[in-house]
C-alpha cells in the first residue's frame, strides 16, 4: 500500500509496463456509487491528443511517473465521476462536521493494482502543496517551531455535491447527507452554491424536504420555492404548518404565492390565506393552527383513547384545550394532569378553568412577555369572541422573538 | 384590513423592486468613489474634454463587463472567486486573488484619502480624521450594522447628481463638448497617458466586478428572474458613466479656463460653484465623504469575503473570530494599511487617489481576460456564454488597456 495525493499524481507521465511513453496523467475517472471510490479508468493526455484507457491496472507509481499493467479495454460504465474535475477545488459537505469545505487535495492510495480515494484534503497544507511550496513553508514553520498538520477527511465523512442530472442514476443520492439533521442539512444548503441547492432539496424526500425548508433562512427558502414547479412546491408545502407556508407566501410575489396556494388542497390554503392577513409582529402571523381540542363532557380515558388514534406531534401535546360547542376556549388541561387523572373523570372535573391566552391581534412581544412570566410551553390563542383559533409554542415565539435575525455576509 | 394589506403589499413590491434593482446600481455608484472624482475632476482640469470620447467609449465597455459579472452570478450561483477557483485550480487563483489584493489596498487608501480629503475642508488634520474613522468603519461593518449605513452613505452619493446640474449651468461650449466626445485624440507623454489608465482604472474597477456577482449571488437571482437583473446592471453603468462625463464637464468649464488643477479637495469643489455658489465646498464635502466611507467599508470586506471564499476557509460577520480568523485578519490588515498609506504618505491626498486608480488600470486586464474565459466556458455557462459582439468588445478593451499601460510606462521612464 502507498499512500499519496492527487495534485501529485496530476501531470505524470505515464508508461505502458514495456516502457512506452503514453502521455501525461489528465483526469481520473471513478464510479459514483463505489464507497470510496476506486478510479476504474484514467485520463492521459499526449499533446493535443487525449486517450481514455479504461480498467487498467496500475502496476507501480514511482516518483516521476506512473508504469501501467495490464489494460483490460472494458467499455466506460455509465455513472462517473471525474475526479480532477467534478470533486478538486470544488465544495463538497463534511457530513460529521455538517458543513460545507472546499477540497484543496485528495489522499488516495494503491490498493490491488488500483487507485482508491481515501480521503479530501480541507487544510492549508494543501493549498501549499498545489502551489508547490509545501515543502519549503514546511521546513521554514519548523524552523520557527510553528506546527503545521494536515486536515484530512476521511471519504466515509463526506458527500461530494453534483448538479442533479448526475445523479438521477442513483438509487439513494446523498446517502450520508440524508443521515443528518435537518436543521443541519438546512444550514449546508444555505451555505453551498446557489445552483446545487436544488440539487440536493430535490434529492431528499417529502417530509424531509418541508422539514428541512422550516429550517432555511427566508431568503433562501424563496430562491428555492421559485425554482421548483408548482406541483412539487405545494406538495411540499402542505407538509409544513400553516404559520411557516404563511411567513414563506408572503415573501414570494403575489401572482406566485396564488398559484401556489391553487394547487393545495381548499383547507389548508383557506387556513394558510388566512394567516397570511394577519400583520407582521402580531401573534397570528406566528401561530400554529395545527392545535388539540376537546369537550369538557368527555372522560379523561376516552380522552388518552382519542390521542392515541390522532398521534398528535410533540408540539401540539403540551396541553389538551377544552372548548364549548360554539368553540370559545373554557379551560385547559395539562398531560400530566390527564395521565394522573382517574379514568373516568370528566375533562370538565379536571381542567383549569384559569386560562393564560392571548387573542391573535396580540402584539408577538406581549406573547413573548406571557410565556416568559408564566413558564408556559404553549399559549392558546383566540379572537375577540373567545374562540380559540390557534396556539402559540414557545419554539415559533424564540425564532421569532429571542433570536436576532440571522445575518449573512454583505 | 383590506386597505391595510393593500399598502402593505404595495411597500413590499417597492421593496422588492428596490433589493432587486440594487447590486448594479450600489457597485456603480460606489464606483465614481473619491479616487473617481479626483481621478475626473483632474482630467477635466488639465485635459479640458480632451478625455471625453474615452469616457463614452468606455460606456460601452463597462456596461458589458458588469452584465457579465451579473449573468455569470446568475446562471452559477457563484462568486468571480468561486469559479476562477474551481475552473482554473490553486495557482491561479492565487494569482488572481492577489491581483485583486493589490488593486484593492489601493482602492482602500484611496477611499480614506477620499475622506481625509473631504474632512479637510473643515481643516480637519488627516491625523485625526484617518484613525477616527477608520475605527468607526472598522466597527461598523464588525457589529454588522453596515447595511442600513450603505443605504445612508447611497444618499450622501446622490449629491454627486449635481455635477450634473452644475455641468450644465457652467455654460459649457456645447459644440466642443460634441466634437470631443465623438473624435477620439490621444496625446503621447507621460501625463496624458497616466491620467488615462487611471480613468480606465477608475471606471472599470476589478473590484466592482467580484462585487456586483457576489451580490447577485447573495440575492439568489437565477437566470429566471435575471432580466430585471440585467437592467440594473446597465443602468447602473451608464448612471455611473453619465455622471464622470459631468464631472469632467463641469471641471473642464470652470477649472481649466482659469488653469487651475486639482491639489486639494477645495480646489475639485469650486467646479460645483455655478450651481451651489458659496455651498459648493459643503456638498462637494458631503458627497465626497459619504461615497469615501461607503467604499471604505465595502471594499475591505468584499475583498475579504471574495479572497476567502476562493480558498475556502470560512467568511463573514455572522461568524466569531475564531470561526473565521482569516477573514477578519484580511479585513482588518486591509483598513490598516489602507489608512496608514494615507498617514504617513507625503504626497498630496489628490495624488494618492490619482495613483491608486492608476494601479488598478494597470491591473484590470488580467481580471477581464479571466472573466472572459469563464464566461465562454460552455459547460459553465450553458446557452448564456458571450455573444461574439461581446467577446470582441472586450478584446479590444482588454488590448487597448495593456497597449496603454504599456506606453505609459515607456513614456515615464523614458
Amino acid at each position: 500500500m502507498q499512500d499519496m495525493f492527487f495534485s501529485q499524481l496530476i501531470g505524470k507521465p505515464v508508461f505502458t509496463t514495456q516502457g512506452t511513453y503514453m502521455g501525461k496523467l489528465k483526469d481520473a475517472i471513478a464510479t459514483i456509487y463505489q464507497e470510496p471510490p476506486i478510479v476504474t479508468a484514467i485520463v492521459i493526455a499526449s499533446g493535443p491528443k487525449v486517450t481514455l484507457v479504461v480498467d487498467a491496472e496500475i502496476s507501480e507509481i514511482r516518483n516521476k511517473s506512473i508504469v501501467l499493467g495490464k489494460i483490460r479495454h472494458s467499455p466506460l460504465p455509465d455513472d462517473i465521476i471525474y475526479i480532477a474535475q467534478d470533486i478538486m477545488d470544488k465544495q463538497i459537505v463534511d457530513v460529521n462536521g455538517r458543513k460545507v469545505v472546499r477540497v484543496n487535495d485528495l489522499k488516495a492510495t494503491l490498493i490491488n493494482q488500483k487507485i482508491v480515494i481515501i480521503g479530501v484534503d480541507i487544510g492549508f497544507t494543501g493549498l501549499l502543496r498545489r502551489l508547490g511550496i509545501e515543502q519549503p513553508t514546511k521546513a521554514l514553520c519548523n524552523m520557527l517551531h510553528i506546527s503545521l498538520s494536515d486536515k484530512i477527511i476521511s471519504w466515509n465523512n463526506v458527500e461530494p455535491i453534483m448538479s442533479e442530472e448526475r445523479h438521477i442514476k442513483l438509487a439513494v443520492p446523498y446517502k450520508k447527507l440524508r443521515q443528518l439533521h435537518p436543521a443541519d442539512i438546512a444550514d449546508i444548503i444555505e451555505d453551498i452554491d446557489g445552483n446545487y441547492r436544488s440539487a440536493i432539496f430535490n434529492a431528499l424526500d417529502e417530509q424531509m424536504r418541508a422539514d428541512t425548508l422550516e429550517e432555511i433562512e427566508p431568503n433562501v427558502q424563496v430562491s428555492i420555492i421559485e425554482n421548483m414547479n408548482e406541483e412539487d412546491a405545494s406538495n411540499i408545502l402542505e407538509n409544513m404548518p400553516a404559520d411557516e407556508v404563511a411567513d414563506i407566501l408572503e415573501e414570494l410575489d403575489e401572482e406566485h404565492a396564488q398559484k401556489l396556494l391553487e394547487h393545495m388542497d381548499k383547507e389548508d390554503s383557506q387556513e394558510i390565506k388566512e394567516l397570511m392577513e394577519y400583520a407582521d409582529q402580531t401573534v397570528g402571523s406566528l401561530m400554529s393552527t395545527d392545535f388539540i381540542a376537546f369537550p369538557p363532557d368527555i372522560t379523561a380515558q376516552q380522552t388518552i383513547d382519542e390521542l392515541r388514534k390522532l398521534q398528535p406531534s410533540p408540539d401540539e401535546a403540551y396541553y389538551l384545550y377544552i372548548v364549548d360547542q360554539d368553540q370559545r376556549l373554557v379551560g385547559v388541561v395539562s398531560l400530566r394532569d390527564l395521565v394522573i387523572a382517574p379514568p373516568d373523570k370528566l375533562l370538565g372535573d379536571i381542567m383549569s378553568p384559569n386560562v393564560i391566552y392571548v387573542r391573535d391581534t396580540d402584539s408577538v412581544n406581549d406573547l413573548a412577555d406571557i410565556v416568559t412570566k408564566y413558564d408556559l410551553l404553549a399559549v392558546p390563542v383566540v379572537d375577540d369572541d373567545m374562540i380559540l383559533v390557534g396556539v402559540a409554542i414557545i419554539n415559533d415565539i424564540i425564532d421569532e422573538v429571542f433570536l436576532p435575525r440571522r445575518r449573512r455576509h454583505a | 384590513m383590506n386597505q391595510k394589506k393593500k399598502n402593505k403589499s404595495f411597500i413590499k413590491q417597492l421593496i422588492i423592486f428596490l433589493s432587486v434593482l440594487g447590486p448594479g446600481i450600489i457597485s456603480a455608484a460606489a464606483g465614481d468613489d473619491a479616487g473617481g472624482i479626483a481621478t475626473y475632476a483632474t482630467v477635466g482640469a488639465e485635459l479640458q474634454y480632451k478625455m471625453l470620447w474615452a469616457i463614452f467609449l468606455m460606456t460601452f465597455s463597462l456596461v458589458i463587463v458588469q452584465e457579465m459579472a451579473a449573468r455569470m452570478g446568475a446562471v452559477t450561483g457563484k462568486g468571480l472567486s468561486d469559479l476562477i477557483r474551481e475552473q482554473f485550480g490553486v495557482k491561479s487563483t492565487f494569482f488572481a486573488m492577489l491581483t485583486l489584493f493589490i488593486a484593492n489596498i489601493a482602492v482602500t487608501a484611496s477611499e480614506f484619502a477620499g475622506i481625509a480629503a473631504s474632512l479637510e475642508l473643515l481643516n480637519i488634520s488627516k491625523y485625526i480624521s484617518i484613525p477616527i474613522m477608520a475605527v468607526i468603519i472598522w466597527l461598523l461593518v464588525i457589529k454588522g450594522s453596515y447595511k442600513i449605513v450603505e443605504r445612508v452613505f447611497i444618499g450622501f452619493s446622490i449629491l454627486l447628481l449635481s455635477y450634473i446640474v452644475a455641468g450644465f449651468m457652467a455654460k459649457p461650449d456645447w459644440g466642443q463638448v460634441l466634437h470631443y466626445t465623438f473624435t477620439p485624440t490621444i496625446e503621447f507623454n507621460s501625463r496624458y497617458l497616466t491620467l488615462f489608465v487611471g480613468t480606465v482604472g477608475t471606471t472599470i474597477a476589478p473590484w466592482m466586478q467580484f462585487y456586483l456577482q457576489s451580490s447577485i449571488v447573495d440575492k439568489g437571482i437565477t437566470i429566471k428572474n435575471y432580466s430585471y437583473e440585467r437592467i440594473d446592471a446597465i443602468l447602473g453603468a451608464i448612471i455611473a458613466d453619465i455622471i464622470a462625463f459631468f464631472i469632467i464637464l463641469s471641471t473642464a468649464s470652470t477649472l481649466y479656463p482659469h488653469g487651475i488643477t486639482i491639489e486639494s479637495a477645495k480646489d475639485a469643489a469650486l467646479a460645483l460653484k455655478p450651481f451651489a455658489g458659496d455651498y459648493a465646498p459643503l456638498i462637494f464635502g458631503l458627497g465626497l465623504f459619504g461615497v469615501s466611507v461607503m467604499s471604505a467599508a465595502i471594499l475591505p470586506l468584499s475583498t475579504s469575503y471574495v479572497i476567502c471564499e476562493a480558498f475556502g476557509w470560512e467568511s463573514g460577520v455572522d461568524n466569531d473570530f475564531e470561526d473565521a480568523p482569516v477573514f477578519y485578519t484580511l479585513y482588518t490588515a486591509m483598513i490598516i494599511i489602507g489608512s496608514c498609506i494615507v498617514l504617513f504618505s507625503s504626497q498630496l491626498l489628490v495624488h494618492i487617489m490619482l495613483i491608486a486608480q492608476v494601479i488598478n488600470g494597470v491591473l484590470v486586464p488580467v481580471i477581464l481576460i479571466y472573466m472572459l474565459k469563464l464566461i465562454n466556458n460552455q459547460r459553465l455557462m450553458g446557452e448564456h456564454v458571450n455573444s461574439p459582439l461581446y467577446n470582441v468588445i472586450v478584446w479590444i478593451t482588454i488590448v487597448f488597456i495593456i497597449i496603454l499601460t504599456v506606453l505609459m510606462f515607456v513614456f515615464m521612464f523614458r
